[in-house]
């Protein structure tokens, strides 16, 4: 129920008497959460026409100043999954000083502790041009979706976090860091939302999680053990991001199927050519055999568990393809990736 | 292959015999491949089983380059824990502590690095010097955050929220509504201006991560707070305060537009809800808010003091950054009056004690403006002269119609 008017001279009060009133969000077993807040407006299909800043459901002030590169409709921006995966990693963010038992991390010989610190630097690299990506395109998230900025500012955070604990850990056992490599540069050409999410999202993020989720074969310790499990655990919910924009994409705009379809041959190529994977670049190939066989004089053995993983790297891409509704990618994957799909059963 | 004389010593060093070295220069390694064994220390025995490996690949491949084991960059680091951990200041020893005054890499070389030639490519950088970012203790900043983190959904105890009046509590809804709205824009500029900023100044870019991570939580408990208890979302700000923060042309200037100028007035506000808003809850919130606003001032403020102590230009570049930005927020708080309207209903304790409640809010205002001076001064900027009239008369007089 609306407040009985106020009014007062020299006080403009007139805020008073808007007329939506009433909300009692309840918090729910997860606490109150931004999906509990959804009674009271949900994101729009259109977003209002005027890119102003302000809260979705506030009472609009018509002198407001407009900003450009906003995107208005939903399907440019929108994850069903952002509120989830926002709340999600409120609860599950971690610190690199405290979380990690650094006291594990004992003396290796030279070639695993180098072989380490190569993959550290690689990924000090990478993560950070994974965090300037999202931050380039927050700024483009009309207010009226802003569950997916605050989920975008939450990847900030994790891609941060993730910087600082490889570089840590490449600090703490007598190496350093090595030479830096090409790293991760190129996906910073994405100039859309979704080519961002295509490329990062899916493909980037997709891939270092596989890596991460099989960290138990390339780790010495049970900090680096950690580490894995953690950073695995935060690019889940990236990739999950990422897919379920596309999936979102894929429902509602059908039509832009072609151009994901070309997002992804951009990124597939780049893959496959630029050395800038972590899977593919010559120097973290090696450092990674050298670690998943337990040394360089194994490095036969790591090279065949590094066939695993990116075998493990492709089939998984498909599965998520197939979930976002491009199931046809198998036809149309990059030769050198579709080598490793396995064959429909 | 003849294996080259410092490699040759080398292996003489590492007590590699004579045969296993005649065998080297048989197989088809190169010598810099050799190199890079001795490098990584290897025993004859692991080096011969290597060798084997790589003899056993087919014709014509020469095994891995192993050119990572020989780099460039200081090795034999190794960092040790403090009392609160692992954190970043624990790990900024030697080259990888030493921040140079510009940076030189224009890629995504990390602090301590260097790039492989043939992998150079630029990136879109544009900040490269160190006066226009940096905040001594910065990294102990970002540990600071981490470890102050709070969870909206779990932290609050929502159940405990109470009714009251509804003058309060559309008051308090009306604050919700406008630091949420401050929240939104504050972080998409910060997170725009991310991956401007040289990958050697990562201490920077990671603790303004965590600033981004910070606003985002304030739109979060700021809506939720606004939409359970009874209120709503109340009016829009007009937000020509961010005039001055998408306006800004280098990223000091955006730091100091909402690390020092708005922040300052954020801090005192929050700290002022925190003391007297009715509810316990709302003093909670107020509270945590607080402290993490505490934490953007206290980077402002360390920006500034470097700023204007190391850049050419800094004390001419910031008297223009301050007059947009207090010219901003005067405009703001004067063409968008909810905000003191709200705070004076809040101060006053209802909207029947309108004339207490504004008066208090004259009160707030200098107090604002005081502390903002004083943070100026304590960086040897002399502000009050020069300050924007639109602020100084807010602190002066009632909140303006």
């Amino acid at each position: 129920m609306a407040a009985a008017p106020v009014s007062n001279p020299g006080l403009d009060l007139s805020w008073l008497n808007l007329d939506e009133w009433g909300a009692r969000a309840e918090p729910g077993k997860r606490g109150l959460t931004l999906d509990d807040l959804i009674t009271y407006g949900d994101a729009p299909i259109d977003a209002n026409p005027a890119a102003k800043i302000g809260m979705r459901g506030a009472a609009p002030d018509a002198r407001s100043p407009r900003h450009r590169n906003q995107y208005r409709t939903k399907a440019d921006v929108w994850s069903d999954s952002a509120r989830l995966l926002y709340e999600e990693a409120m609860q599950r963010q971690w610190s690199s000083a405290v979380d990690i038992p650094w006291e594990e991390v004992k003396p290796l010989s030279d070639d695993l502790e180098m072989a380490m610190c190569t993959l550290c630097t690689f990924l000090t690299q990478v993560e950070f041009i994974a965090g300037d990506l999202p931050g380039r395109f927050m700024g483009t998230v009309h207010p009226e979706q802003f569950e997916t900025q605050l989920f975008l500012g939450s990847q900030l955070m994790d891609e941060a976090r993730h910087e600082d604990v490889f570089r840590k850990r490449a600090l703490v056992n007598g190496g350093g860091l090595v030479d830096a490599g090409f790293g991760a540069s190129n996906l910073l050409t994405a100039d859309d939302f979704t080519e961002m999410t295509a490329r990062l999202h899916l493909i980037g993020e997709g891939f270092v999680q596989t890596i991460f989720r099989m960290g138990e074969l390339i780790s010495t310790n049970e900090a680096e053990k950690r580490i894995y499990r953690l950073a695995a655990q935060d690019e889940s919910r990236h990739l999950a991001f990422g897919v379920t924009h596309l999936k979102y994409l894929m429902d509602v705009e059908p039509a832009r199927a072609e151009e994901l379809h070309h997002y992804l041959d951009i990124q597939e190529g780049a893959i496959g050519q630029s050395n800038g994977s972590l899977t593919t670049n010559p120097a973290t190939v090696e450092a990674l055999a050298i670690l998943a066989g337990g040394g360089i004089d194994k490095i036969d053995e790591g090279f065949q568990k590094l066939m695993v993983m990116r075998k493990k790297q492709i089939n998984e891409y498909m599965h998520r393809l197939e979930v976002i509704g491009l199931s046809d990618r198998r036809d149309r994957m990059a030769p050198s990736m579709k080598v490793f799909l396995e064959p429909i059963v | 292959m003849k294996l080259s004389e410092g490699t040759r010593i080398r292996a003489r060093e590492a007590t590699w015999s004579n045969e296993f070295v005649t065998k080297l220069e048989e197989s088809r390694l190169r010598d810099e491949q050799i190199r890079s064994l001795l490098a990584l220390k290897l025993t004859e025995e692991r080096a011969n089983r290597y060798l084997d490996i790589v003899s056993a690949m087919p014709e014509g491949q020469t095994g891995p380059s192993l050119a990572w084991a020989r780099p460039t960059t200081e090795l034999g680091i190794r960092a040790v824990p403090g009392p609160n951990g692992l954190g970043m200041p624990e790990i900024n020893i030697r080259t990888y502590g030493h921040v140079p005054d510009r940076w030189p890499y224009e890629n995504d070389t990390p602090l301590g690095s260097h790039p492989t030639p043939g992998s150079y490519m630029p990136g879109p950088y544009s900040v490269y010097n160190k006066s226009e970012v940096w905040a001594d203790g910065v990294d102990a900043l970002y540990e600071d955050a981490i470890r102050e983190r709070w969870i909206p959904a779990t932290d609050i105890d929502w159940r405990a929220l109470e009714s009251q009046p509804e003058d309060l509590e559309r008051a308090i809804c009306q604050v919700c509504t406008l630091f949420a709205q401050h929240g939104l824009a504050e972080q998409k500029l910060l997170a725009a201006w991310e991956e401007k900023i040289a990958y050697g100044f990562h201490d920077v870019k990671d603790y303004l991560a965590t600033q981004v991570f910070d606003a985002g939580r304030k739109v979060d408990v700021l809506r939720k707070r606004a939409l359970a208890n009874g209120g709503s979302l109340g009016q829009q700000g007009l937000g020509t305060l961010y005039r001055a923060w998408f306006g800004a042309l280098k990223i000091t200037e955006l730091m100091v537009a909402i690390n020092v100028v708005y922040k300052t007035y954020e801090v005192a506000t929050f700290e002022k809800l925190a003391e007297i808003a009715p509810l316990a809850v709302d003093r909670d919130i107020f509270a945590r808010l607080a402290n993490d606003s505490r934490r953007h001032l206290e980077f402002g403020t360390r920006n500034l003091k470097y700023y204007v102590q190391h850049h050419p230009n800094g004390r001419e570049y910031l008297m223009h950054f301050l007059n947009r930005s207090e010219a901003a927020l005067a405009d703001e708080l004067m063409y968008s009056p909810t905000e003191g309207a709200s705070l004076a209903i809040v101060l006053g304790g209802g909207v029947e004690n309108l004339a207490a409640g504004a008066e208090k809010l004259r009160n707030h205002r200098e107090d604002q403006l005081r502390k903002y001076l004083l943070l100026l001064d304590s960086v040897a900027v002399d502000r009050l002269p020069n300050v924007n009239l639109g602020l100084l008369g807010m602190a002066r007089t009632a909140q303006p119609a």
